[in-house]
């Protein structure tokens, strides 16, 4: 059984220094796990990287499962993004562009070149940024994860981002619902029912945990990982250069105590 | 067992006259399949200008109603997929872009918000945007109607041109993934979303066969009866938009029939 993660920074251990592949691989979450359960895994594979959104995790696994690597026995960590981030391809610059935090840290390269994506990227955030598109992208792309992961044993977990929070705080003051129509038959009439169920914790949660069998893990909804380091109130403790970031080496210990449970399951 | 029908305007029977719940229902393809099969009763949650988004809506408010049962058997006519559906805020609804024209920009005065329209179809509509949400759209919906039988079709677009267009996007990259070792690292570049074949796997993927997924093999509804029925064309689309009553009896007749026949 081989141990085969995915996610974005948090697991790909940026600002882990040394960085090169062998310390940084050594030290992140998976890295921690192998070198602790050397006798139930044969190799280690990290598909993680940087900025990643779930979309981009869900891509990872596409290609995992699609590689020589793939095999119905192999044990998948995954942690998960944050669920504003987005990715999209863009014309022109024939790029894909993922948003990482909204902010314009991806703009920057663009301000001198192309005015109309500056201004397309600045309305995208006044019309488009809310908790419903956020819930919206996170039901469907856990569903397109869910789909792909379900012939193996494997722990969802959620690095960044409070989701419970999200859900919590969905605009619904003075918003119109999606008007969902049907018509029955048997009473020969058509209804009109106003759309709220994707916004709903517990409609994903049922998606997510049907059929599960022994050692498939939904832990999302849970405490992050981010939250679980900040709650210790020690930033300079757990992660890199205090600047509660990223998970610094102790931060990936700390984390691993926490989830190591689910991995001495599988023995 | 009920007959629960998804999807858009060609699954809601747009444009059949009179437009009354009664006529429309008798003679769109889910009416035309009651009658000819022994369903306890015909439900129809397909609604004008759906994306495949607003679809698993329609299946997701299903699914938490008293008209679920297990025992349904569900028929679902996928949509356009340049459609998408966002909330949009200041005016707090939701927007489905149905054909990336100016059709639903009429109601809107505010210049900022036409401008984010055009700017994001002149910066975000292509294919590679198409094909990701296609894909991911569909495993929601493989997995919203995973304990049915069913049916899935494309009513409207062709699928074969969108993933065969994919390719020839001048990209300078896919999205860049990284593979890690202990030792090393590669660079991988993801294509496996814009690949029907491996899409297509990935659906089929513990489907029984009482699921059947044909938006993959077979053309959309509308190209079926544009394709075959060319000198009718007008009597089987209506203003060469959408079925008249031949165009949904030819797609139940020369096309649906047999499968449902075998699944029910």
């Amino acid at each position: 059984m081989k141990l085969v993660t995915f996610g974005c920074s948090w697991l790909y251990g940026d600002e882990l220094i040394p960085n090169t592949p062998e310390y940084r691989n050594s030290n992140n979450i998976g890295g921690v796990i192998y070198q602790n359960h050397q006798n139930l895994f044969t190799n280690y594979l990290n598909y993680s990287g940087n900025g990643a959104s779930n979309e981009r995790i869900a891509m990872q696994l596409f290609e995992y499962i699609n590689s020589e690597h793939y095999s119905e026995d192999d044990f998948l960590l995954i942690g998960l993004s944050s669920p504003a981030r987005r990715l999209d391809y863009i014309n022109k610059h024939k790029i894909p562009l993922t948003k990482p935090h909204w902010n314009k840290m991806h703009i920057k390269d663009f301000e001198k070149i192309d005015k109309d994506f500056v201004e397309w990227f600045k309305l995208e955030t006044i019309y488009n940024l809310n908790n419903r598109n956020e819930i919206k992208r996170y039901f469907l792309n856990l569903n397109t994860i869910s789909n792909i992961i379900k012939n193996n044993k494997f722990l969802v977990f959620q690095s960044i981002d409070n989701v419970p929070n999200i859900y919590e705080n969905v605009e619904f003051d003075n918003w119109f619902e999606m008007p969902v129509h049907f018509y029955s038959k048997e009473k020969n009439d058509e209804y009109e029912i106003p759309s709220k169920i994707i916004f709903s914790k517990d409609t994903l949660k049922s998606f997510l945990n049907k059929g599960l069998s022994k050692n498939q893990n939904w832990i999302n909804f849970d405490i992050t990982w981010e939250d679980y380091l900040k709650n210790l109130n020690d930033d300079d403790k757990y992660f890199c250069n205090g600047r509660s970031i990223h998970p610094c080496e102790n931060g990936v210990k700390i984390w691993y105590n926490y989830i190591k449970k689910y991995i001495e399951d599988l023995q | 067992m009920k007959l629960v029908t998804f999807g858009c305007s060609y699954v809601w029977g747009d444009e059949l006259i009179p437009n009354t719940p009664e006529y429309r229902n008798l003679n769109n393809i889910g009416g035309i399949i009651y009658k000819n099969h022994k369903f306890d009763d015909y439900i129809n949650f397909a609604v004008c200008g759906a994306s495949n988004e607003r679809i698993l809506l329609q299946i997701l408010e299903y699914k938490n109603s008293k008209y679920y049962s297990e025992d349904d058997f569900i028929l679902v006519g996928l949509s356009g997929l340049s459609r998408k559906l966002n909330y949009i805020n200041i005016y707090n609804q939701a927007f489905t872009i149905p054909h990336w024209n100016n059709m639903h920009l009429t109601n809107f005065e505010d210049e900022e918000f036409v401008n984010w329209f055009n700017l994001d179809k002149k910066i975000n509509l292509n294919y590679k945007n198409q094909l990701t949400r296609y894909g991911i759209n569909l495993l929601a919906i493989k997995s919203a109607i995973s304990d049915n039988k069913y049916i899935v079709f494309q009513s409207i677009d062709d699928v074969d041109f969108s993933y065969d267009s994919v390719t020839k996007e001048s990209y300078i990259k896919n999205v860049p993934l990284k593979l890690s070792t202990i030792k090393n690292q590669t660079d991988l570049y993801s294509t496996v979303l814009f690949e029907k074949e491996k899409i297509k796997k990935e659906i089929l993927k513990s489907t029984n066969k009482n699921q059947l997924w044909l938006n993959f093999d077979y053309e959309s509804w509308f190209y079926f009866i544009k394709n075959k029925h060319q000198p009718n064309v007008y009597e089987t689309l209506k203003k060469g938009n959408h079925p008249s009553e031949l165009g949904h009896q030819i797609w139940y007749r020369d096309f649906l029939k047999k499968y449902i026949e075998n699944i029910i």
